[in-house]
């Protein structure tokens, strides 16, 4: 289990975490979501022991990074698509790492061939496309084995084919129990493969939760399209319901059987009423939109 | 400490670096130790012996080189965060590019005095028996230099900003404090790894110590780098 407790780091003048705390659960994927310079990164490489925080913890299993026998078989981490020597080829860049955590070479080879760039293994870095060096450090991660995978925006520079691949791959990992703890400003995404989500803003916890529990909370949109658009937003307004008006579509936070019961009170002519489900952009939205001063 | 030991010499042997590193150093020692041998006629004296087997000694700047481009290039491609994901102990990641670059810079000195040796004997009558405490003055500045880079790139974190500044500071910096140092200038880097591969008691004539206080000084330096660069880049975020 992950486990964040008090976690604060100050640059200088400024709080990039700032007193957060949540607990991720073993044999889930759990997203960690948050508007760019939330302290995602920060949040990712303190529990990865390359950022040393200013107080508080941030352990696996109440050890620290560093505290982790053989972390590499423990703990998998996918970070930065940039951190590699451009003139090294991915196969040796992988070597170094299995001779670091005394793992066979084969290991590496075995990884590149399950990542998909086995063809180009022996290039060197430097000539790959960001989609091959998000693969590449997919297959770095995955060299010890681990039971947990840590990912800082793995989803970047994907193109959509790769993002299926990784969608794909998060998804069977975490099928055979494992955990899975993915940072990300792709909210579709996440919504897609994550059990639970622990958003931040401004270093703090903003909501920690089932995805469909806080889509539930979120109110969802009434989409409307008539020839007496106007009429039917004059009716909506004096029941006290607010709508925004578009030609002949009208959208409101109102629930459909209000929306349809006021139309059919006013003889009003309706082609279309849908109940939007709220998403997780929504909710996201919703919730931090208080801390963006909206 | 093994697996990061061989991780390191893995790290080496799959950039060309080293190999680039290795073949300036011969084209320098090979162009100077010819061209010697084809201006002089034999060598006259002890002191000459010494001059000529010094010329082995470029291979110091070169383990210096090879220590800091093994620490710092690891802070200016990013790789050091996947050292550190896999060994989190930094100061055993130091230890290791420590050990690995004064094997390294010993093998440099090695291959530097072979080819000083092979074309010097025959060529002006180098004696070995008057050059031996420069040949082992070489050795240990060099065995000494491969950590002292390690530190210093440790220190900058950015092999770049760290090539630029050791080699500034040795061809103008030292020089500069030198002026306002008088009788303790001796105690420069540069000059105690002068004083290291010089082969002599050392004089007040030269400013340098001798050879032996010079190999003393050489490994303090190195160790003295090691730990401060050291404990900056454990307190570091990365």
């Amino acid at each position: 289990m992950i486990e964040v407790t008090e976690l604060r780091k100050r640059y200088r003048s400024a709080a990039a975490v700032n007193g957060l705390s949540f607990r991720v659960a073993d044999g889930h994927i759990t997203g960690f979501l948050g508007p760019n310079g939330a302290g995602k990164t920060t949040t990712l490489r303190i529990l990865l022991g390359l950022v040393h925080p200013t107080s508080g913890r941030a352990t696996f299993d109440g050890r620290t990074y560093g505290e982790l026998t053989d972390p590499i078989r423990q703990v998998g981490a996918v970070l930065e698509a940039s951190d590699y020597h451009p003139k090294r080829s991915g196969r040796n860049h992988l070597r170094i790492l299995c001779t670091a955590a005394g793992l066979p070479w084969t290991r590496a080879d075995e990884m590149l061939e399950f990542v998909g760039i086995e063809q180009a293994a022996g290039r060197a870095v430097g000539g790959y496309s960001l989609g091959m060096r998000q693969r590449l450090s997919v297959a770095g991660a995955l060299l010890g084995d681990p039971q947990l995978l840590v990912l800082d925006e793995p989803a970047n520079g994907l193109d959509p084919e790769g993002i299926r691949w990784l969608r794909d791959f998060l998804r069977s990992f975490a099928a055979g129990g494992k955990t899975v703890f993915i940072s990300s400003h792709v909210l579709a995404e996440i919504e897609q493969i994550a059990d639970e989500v622990v958003i931040i803003h401004r270093g703090r916890l903003v909501a920690q939760e089932n995805v469909r529990d806080l889509r539930a909370r979120t109110v969802g949109a009434t989409r409307v399209r008539s020839p007496d658009a106007e009429q039917l937003a004059a009716a909506l307004e004096r029941d006290g319901i607010e709508a925004s008006l578009d030609g002949d579509r009208l959208s409101t936070s109102a629930p459909t059987s209000r929306v349809g019961e006021l139309a059919a009170a006013n003889g009003i002519v309706l082609h279309e009423l849908t109940a939007e489900a709220p998403s997780l952009e929504e909710a996201f939205l919703e919730l931090t939109a208080g801390e963006r001063g909206l | 400490m093994s697996r990061l030991l061989r991780a390191e010499v893995v790290k080496l042997r799959t950039v060309r670096s080293l190999l680039w590193v290795t073949l300036a150093m011969l084209a320098l020692v090979g162009i100077s130790v010819i061209s010697v041998v084809a201006s002089s006629g034999t060598i006259q004296n002890a002191a000459d012996d010494r001059t000529v087997a010094r010329i082995s000694a470029i291979a110091v700047l070169f383990a210096l080189l090879l220590g800091t481009i093994a620490m710092g290039a690891e802070g200016t491609h990013g790789t050091i965060t996947h050292t550190f994901l896999v060994a989190p102990v930094r100061e055993r990641v130091i230890a290791a590019k420590a050990i690995v670059a004064s094997l390294v810079g010993l093998a440099l000195a090695i291959i530097a005095e072979a080819v000083t040796l092979v074309v010097a004997v025959p060529g002006v009558s180098l004696s070995v028996h008057n050059s031996r405490y420069v040949l082992v003055g070489v050795l240990i500045a060099s065995a000494a230099a491969g950590p002292l880079g390690v530190g210093i790139g440790a220190l900058f974190h950015r092999q770049g900003p760290a090539i630029i500044t050791t080699f500034l500071w040795l061809l103008i910096g030292e020089s500069v404090v030198a002026i306002g140092l008088r009788d303790s200038v001796k105690y420069l880097p540069g000059h105690v790894f002068a004083a290291t591969v010089a082969g002599t008691a050392g004089s007040s004539e030269n400013d340098l110590l001798g050879a032996w206080a010079g190999g003393l000084g050489a490994v303090l330096y190195a160790v003295g780098f090691l730990v401060v660069g050291g404990a900056l880049l454990s307190r570091r975020d990365v």
